[in-house]
């Protein structure tokens, strides 16, 4: 089962590993690799999510995903890509609940709502409709990890905000922390999180000879043990004072409402895409989407509050969102 | 009556099934059922209205960016502002770098294994190391599974083999033609995050552009940002123009009974590819075509309907006016998904629709 350093370096992904692994090698290791496990089986399930953390796996590169398929873990069920259907598919979570399967990795993706089962149903059975916390509470007994992928299964996320109105929820929507209260749960938050982060992690947990640390949130310290702000692109213009005051301006983006001081994230170095862009590179700053409190982060929202002048503001067409708009201009919490 | 449920329709984002009604061979009655229920018109009430660019993204992770413009304008359009013009060119380019990406996914990853015998990887005898790959992978998964530790089940949930009611198949049954189509598939993932590292460029990231803002993009197009974005969408068109094509034509042949199913009789489209800054001229024009001719498109006419979806709230309501009150329990409803209708018919929009208008409206 152990794995050599150099191997494990180039599954985590790391830009080191990369450079110091040519391609032609990597064939050999596979092979290597192959004999010396045998493949997880992983069951994938999404209930209220966007399917926006798989299509970013599906971005995984170095190894890409169909090598992760294929050659590391086995895959027995994800409704975004599997050929069965129907029957065939949920054949699987089934006989997985009623054989008493052991040793498989549970992921969830999306929030599980708890008004009402109805919310989110995956599969039918004898006629009756199966939610998404029914095959979560039954799944989750037997299965050797629980991770959750994307901010809404770690913590809510948008599924789970709250209608300002009245101040409740519409679905009831909870993380997978508040469906499993007696299991240890390994949350990958980020909306969506960043395809080397999803399979570091699930390697890291097969691969036992590594012990991930993670921090008060469950998740790894690998990757969110640092602040956007430390790692950012705009860290000297910040030193320097040189602040945008607005989008398209150069400058750190504190004053626009960019929430890096307070998110913990490595996307400002590890970059989206293989080194495409960044959320700070882009210019629009972090909009805190690897944190508990996302999107809410008390009464502040994602953006600092519209930053209109009162002249402005009085031209808008709606007497409603002129309302809106002067309230959160004079009451928001800007940054903490 | 026999009843016929395929839950969950897997494949496609969101939660899908279907139910079918069949009585001495025809089918009488046909429910679509959405399966899932998030609230994103509630959970956007009382909020900074910039928030919504974030929030209405995460609709969708396979087409963010489509929502987050929509957004965008939206909110343009309260605010009574209008994007400046590097603002509309570059939404424009991300807009159709996520095509690019909507149109792969869809016809390799998503719909293809409908079509192509993925288990004809079994019969591959060249050298290509990644249909090598999952040649081995295919074998132990249907021959070597029952005796693995790692098999949770004896079906292969990725590799179906539905007999069809003749026993024949439902799949092509040309062995290369599925092997190419295959080796699509397996290339096409990688020309895939091409499309989205164009998109990344100018949003930031993708799914979910964190550079969408009202009034443009927070992204400044250096001229290095350019020149990444041509020379990847030059890699993206050759494989669309060499394998693509030949492989939407190739399905296309193998299924000609397929053109005489179904029918069409409305489109609709918003029009795509905003060609002034006053949301009024597009490339892809905007307009209705009902009963053989084009129309121009009356926003106003568009209404919701909920008689059998589980909202609780008025039905035919124009959206401003929609309520969207979820009632999980209201009796006759069996579905999340409300029915939009343009004038009281249906429409289709989409490609297609767009593709359509524009010709007949530019003719």
């Amino acid at each position: 089962m152990a794995l050599r350093r150099r191997e494990f370096l180039k599954i985590m992904g790391g830009a080191t590993a990369a450079i110091a692994f040519p391609s032609v090698m990597i064939q050999g290791c596979k092979r290597a690799l192959k004999s010396a496990l045998e493949r997880t089986p992983v069951i994938w399930i999404q209930a209220q999510s966007c399917s926006g953390c798989s299509v970013s796996l599906l971005n995984k590169q170095n190894p890409n995903i169909v090598s992760v398929i294929t050659e590391y873990i086995s895959l027995n069920f994800h409704q975004t890509i599997m050929g069965g259907q129907g029957d065939v598919a949920i054949r699987v979570l089934d006989e997985a609940v009623k054989k008493n399967w052991q040793g498989y990795v549970l992921i969830v993706e999306g929030s599980i709502p708890t008004k009402s089962d109805e919310y989110c149903t995956i599969g039918e059975l004898n006629g009756r409709m199966i939610g998404a916390r029914e095959w979560i509470e039954k799944l989750a007994k037997n299965a050797k990890a629980i991770v959750t992928v994307g901010t809404c299964a770690a913590y809510g996320g948008i599924p789970a905000a709250n209608d300002r109105v009245t101040g409740n929820n519409p679905t009831g929507a909870r993380p997978v922390s508040e469906i499993v209260k007696d299991k240890t749960i390994v949350n990958i938050p980020g909306c969506p999180p960043h395809p080397d982060w999803i399979i570091g992690t699930l390697l890291h947990l097969l691969f036992k000879d590594r012990i991930l640390k993670f921090d008060d949130y469950g998740r790894p310290l690998l990757y969110y043990g640092k602040t956007v702000h430390e790692k950012c692109e705009h860290l000297t213009e910040y030193k320097m004072g040189i602040f945008a005051e607005h989008w398209g301006d150069p400058g750190c983006l504190y004053q626009l409402g960019c929430l890096g001081m307070d998110s913990g994230c490595d996307i400002p170095v590890r970059k989206w895409l293989e080194g495409m862009n960044s959320c700070t590179g882009c210019g629009a700053g972090c909009i805190g989407c690897t944190e508990s409190d996302f999107p809410d982060y008390g009464k502040r929202g994602i953006f600092k509050h519209v930053t209109a002048s009162l002249g402005e503001i009085k031209n808008l067409e709606h007497a409603k969102s002129r309302e809106t708009v002067l309230k959160l201009r004079n009451g928001g919490i800007i940054n903490g | 009556m026999a009843r016929v449920i395929i839950d969950p329709i897997t494949r496609i984002e969101g939660h899908l099934s279907i139910e079918i009604d069949v009585e001495g061979g025809r089918v009488v009655d046909a429910k679509c059922r959405g399966d899932m229920f998030r609230g994103y018109e509630k959970i956007l009430r009382g909020r900074n209205p910039v928030d919504a660019n974030q929030i209405t993204q995460r609709i969708c992770g396979v087409c963010p960016v489509s929502h987050g413009i929509a957004s965008s304008k939206c909110l343009e359009s309260a605010f009574k502002i209008t994007p400046n013009k590097n603002g509309r060119i570059l939404r424009n380019l991300a807009l159709a770098a996520n095509y690019l990406h909507s149109h792969l996914i869809h016809f390799y990853h998503l719909a293809a294994l409908d079509f192509v015998d993925i288990t004809a990887v079994l019969k591959y005898e060249g050298w290509d190391s990644g249909l090598n790959n999952l040649k081995e992978w295919a074998k132990s998964e249907l021959q070597g599974k029952k005796d693995r530790p790692d098999a949770i089940t004896s079906v292969g949930p990725f590799l179906p083999r539905y007999g069809g009611i003749d026993g024949k198949g439902f799949y092509i049954k040309d062995v290369n033609i599925n092997l190419d189509a295959i080796a699509g598939y397996v290339k096409a993932l990688d020309i895939r995050t091409k499309a989205h590292k164009m998109v990344a460029l100018l949003g930031g990231r993708v799914p979910h552009l964190v550079g969408l803002v009202p009034g443009g993009m927070t992204q400044v197009p250096t001229r290095k940002i350019v020149r990444e974005y041509r020379s990847i969408l030059k890699d993206v068109e050759k494989f669309i123009n060499d394998v693509y094509i030949g492989h939407v034509i190739a399905v296309a042949k193998a299924f000609p009974d397929y053109f005489k199913i179904g029918k069409f009789n409305n489109f609709m489209s918003y029009g795509l590819f905003d060609l002034d800054e006053k949301n009024e001229k597009f490339m892809l024009q905007r307009g209705v075509y009902i009963n053989g001719a084009v129309e121009k498109l009356d926003t106003s006419l568009i209404r919701e309907q909920v008689a059998y979806s589980r909202y609780g709230s008025g039905s035919n309501l124009h959206p401003l006016k929609g309520e969207t009150d979820p009632n999980p329990h209201k009796p006759g409803a069996y579905t999340w998904l409300k029915a939009p209708r343009y004038r009281g018919l249906g429409m289709e929009v989409g490609a297609l629709a767009r593709i359509f208008i524009s010709y007949l409206a530019k003719n």
